[in-house]
């Protein structure tokens, strides 16, 4: 496998005002590096307020990076202006979470299809309709005829959902960022549009960034996880091991937090960790999770901010339990 | 007793097209000191179920009816002005989804949680005051909270916040709506166990509704399943996640993706059927993939599968 997309050391810090006079910086993204091969699902796991989204507009370039690079096939793309992203543009698509606010409601399904095809000058009127049944029926909206010449509010949520990715598919992309593609899907219809992924991403190569709070379908969906925790990469591994063996206290308690259908569980408490996420504008010293951390190791771990590390095998961990 | 009967309750909808048949004939019962899971996906009428047994109805509601007998009494029969002076909030109170957005942004949150208590003339300001703070311990909020506003807390705080509320007279019952959907996840694990010991040290019912049915065997004892503004399955948590006999049940909770197992996750395919023209026989029928012969035409009744475990399923007719 070859190397699509390369992170570096990316910062996203935004400015927040703070009173009327004073602003304060808010570092959403603190330092996050990490690469995808081509072909591979890279899930990225977190909370609220864990940088997980930011990760994935910085990775699509919908917003410029404070600091740090982002290689795309080679090529630095972090910084560039915008005017020579055309080709990037047309490579990295999205789907987004809110089927009912991505598509343009006065536009119909056709239509919608076609503009990036019109801004990427593909084709002729001929080609295009091709290429928009040709994506519909991808995504098994059939017949494709019939559901081209639809409106958005005549389709269900999932429809809706499966025209976004129908989007995304037409200019052929190396890239997809999928971020909480399915969280207003309903959970009993949720893998369809997984297994739709998954299958259209094994048919044409393509490379996906899967941004999601559900651990559970990261570890169906995806071949790596990496957990955030306040900006930064926590945890960074092969699905099944971050799920199986977590080397950081995060993720156990994160998997520990989350609920399987069991009738048992509701005569036991549920192991939880105390408190709340810090807020990003005053991040703690050392670790960022050392306050809430049941193994937190005093006079080191809120001295020292621990690095990313491999521990085991394409497993790595930032935590001073595992120091290498 | 029971503290709760519910029954062939109904509320539609009037839209200018047509009628919407929302919560289409509910009957359960729940104990006192036990909580009912209602599990439905969007659509399936569990939200408008709530609205319909604290009699909060829509100004477009229609055909409104059935019982609802809460301690012996048929409140159903109710006048509005009687529900709400001598039911709501006091022998029954609510939680609502997203609840925690709708406090008022300029009154402290003290305040807010002594407002009921003042309202229903339990004594003066000192002894409101008492009450809001041995609340607040009990929700596990320091107790100078009570002078903060609303946004100074965080999502978690506020919907402990919303939970003291809605515990300030002592009511038999509490609704809870998706009251930690909007939560992540380590916090919604804190709200579950603080809900499991309120129900534990105080002997409070709940009711709680979710589309997370993973989430509602995290506090229930019985577990009502809708789908298509009806219960599909109803019985102790044991009977309907050890051994579900309603094929939606079955599907619904294989749909999950297990954190611990290899096993993938399956669908439902198709959508939920449209309540202003539901499927005549089973609503279910569309999707089922053991539909048979009655399914279409025929409405399938509540068979017994044994003692408090029932389900609509002509598949379970021959058993009777």
């Amino acid at each position: 496998m070859t190397e699509l997309i390369r992170i570096e050391d990316l910062q996203v810090h935004f400015q927040a005002r703070k009173g009327l006079l004073n602003s304060v910086v808010v570092r959403a993204l603190d330092g996050v590096s990490l690469s995808l091969e081509r072909g591979e699902t890279l899930a990225v796991v977190g909370e609220s307020g864990s940088g997980k989204t930011t990760l994935g507009r910085a990775a699509l370039r919908l917003l410029r990076p404070t600091g740090g690079r982002i290689f795309f096939d080679g090529e630095e793309i972090g910084q560039t202006h915008e005017s020579r992203l055309k080709e990037f543009r047309r490579r990295a698509q999205g789907v987004f979470q809110d089927p009912y606010s991505s598509i343009d409601p006065f536009m119909s399904i056709g239509q919608t299809l076609e503009e990036p095809l019109a801004i990427h000058g593909v084709g002729n009127a001929q080609e295009r309709t091709a290429l928009i049944h040709k994506s519909l029926e991808d995504v098994n909206l059939s017949p494709a005829g019939e559901v081209a010449a639809k409106y958005p509010h005549m389709l269900s949520g999932g429809q809706r959902q499966r025209v976004g990715i129908a989007r995304a598919l037409i200019l052929k992309p190396d890239f997809i960022l999928a971020d909480e593609p399915v969280s207003m899907i309903d959970a009993s219809s949720r893998a369809e549009i997984l297994y739709l992924m998954r299958d259209l991403q094994r048919a044409y190569g393509i490379t996906f960034l899967y941004i999601t709070h559900d651990i559970a379908t990261a570890r169906h969906f995806s071949d790596r996880i990496a957990v955030m925790y306040a900006g930064r990469i926590v945890e960074m591994g092969p699905s099944d091991r971050i799920i199986e063996e977590p080397l950081h206290p995060y993720t156990d308690a994160l998997i520990r937090a989350i609920p399987e259908p069991d009738p048992a569980n509701r005569l036991r408490q549920r192991p939880v960790i105390p408190g709340e996420p810090p807020s990003p504008t005053e991040p703690p010293t050392g670790c960022r999770f050392n306050p809430r951390c049941p193994h937190a190791i005093a006079g080191t771990c809120e001295v020292i901010d621990p690095p990313l590390i491999e521990v085991k095998p394409a497993h790595q961990a930032a935590c001073h339990l595992w120091p290498g | 007793m029971s503290l709760l009967e519910v029954r062939d309750l109904r509320m539609h909808y009037a839209t200018r097209e047509a009628v919407v048949r929302a919560v289409d004939g509910i009957t359960f019962g729940l104990e006192r000191g036990q909580a009912l899971g209602i599990v439905g996906e969007s659509g399936s009428g569990k939200t408008s179920l709530s609205l319909a047994l604290m009699r909060l109805l829509p100004r477009n509601a229609t055909g409104y009816s059935g019982e609802v007998t809460l301690e012996g009494e048929n409140i159903a029969a109710l006048s509005d002005d009687g529900f709400r002076q001598l039911i709501r909030w006091k022998r029954m109170s609510m939680v609502f989804q997203g609840a925690m957005n709708s406090l008022n942004p300029v009154l402290k949150v003290g305040h807010q949680v002594a407002e009921p208590y003042l309202q229903a003339n339990r004594g003066g300001k000192g002894p409101a005051q008492e009450r809001t703070l041995e609340l607040f311990d009990l929700v596990r909020l320091p107790g100078e909270v009570v002078n903060r506003y609303p946004h100074e807390l965080s999502g978690g705080m506020k919907q402990r916040v919303m939970i003291a509320m809605s515990l300030v007279l002592n009511p038999s019952l509490v609704i809870l709506d998706e009251p930690t959907s909007a939560l992540d996840v380590s916090i919604q694990a804190q709200m579950m166990n603080l809900l499991k010991d309120l129900k534990r040290d105080l002997g409070i019912s709940f009711i709680f509704i979710t589309h997370d049915i993973a989430l509602a065997s995290d506090l229930c004892d019985r577990i009502a399943v809708m789908y298509g503004g009806q219960i599909v399955e109803l019985g102790s948590s044991e009977d309907v996640f050890l051994s579900p006999k309603h094929p939606y049940t079955q599907r619904l909770l294989d749909s999950i993706p297990r954190l611990t197992s290899e096993e993938a996750p399956v669908f439902i395919s198709g959508a939920p059927p449209d309540l202003t023209a539901p499927p005549i026989g089973c609503r279910f029928s569309p999707r089922c993939p053991f539909a048979f012969e009655p399914c279409a035409d025929r409405v399938p009744p509540a068979f017994i599968v044994k003692e408090g475990h029932e389900s609509r399923c002509w598949l379970l007719e021959q058993g009777q």
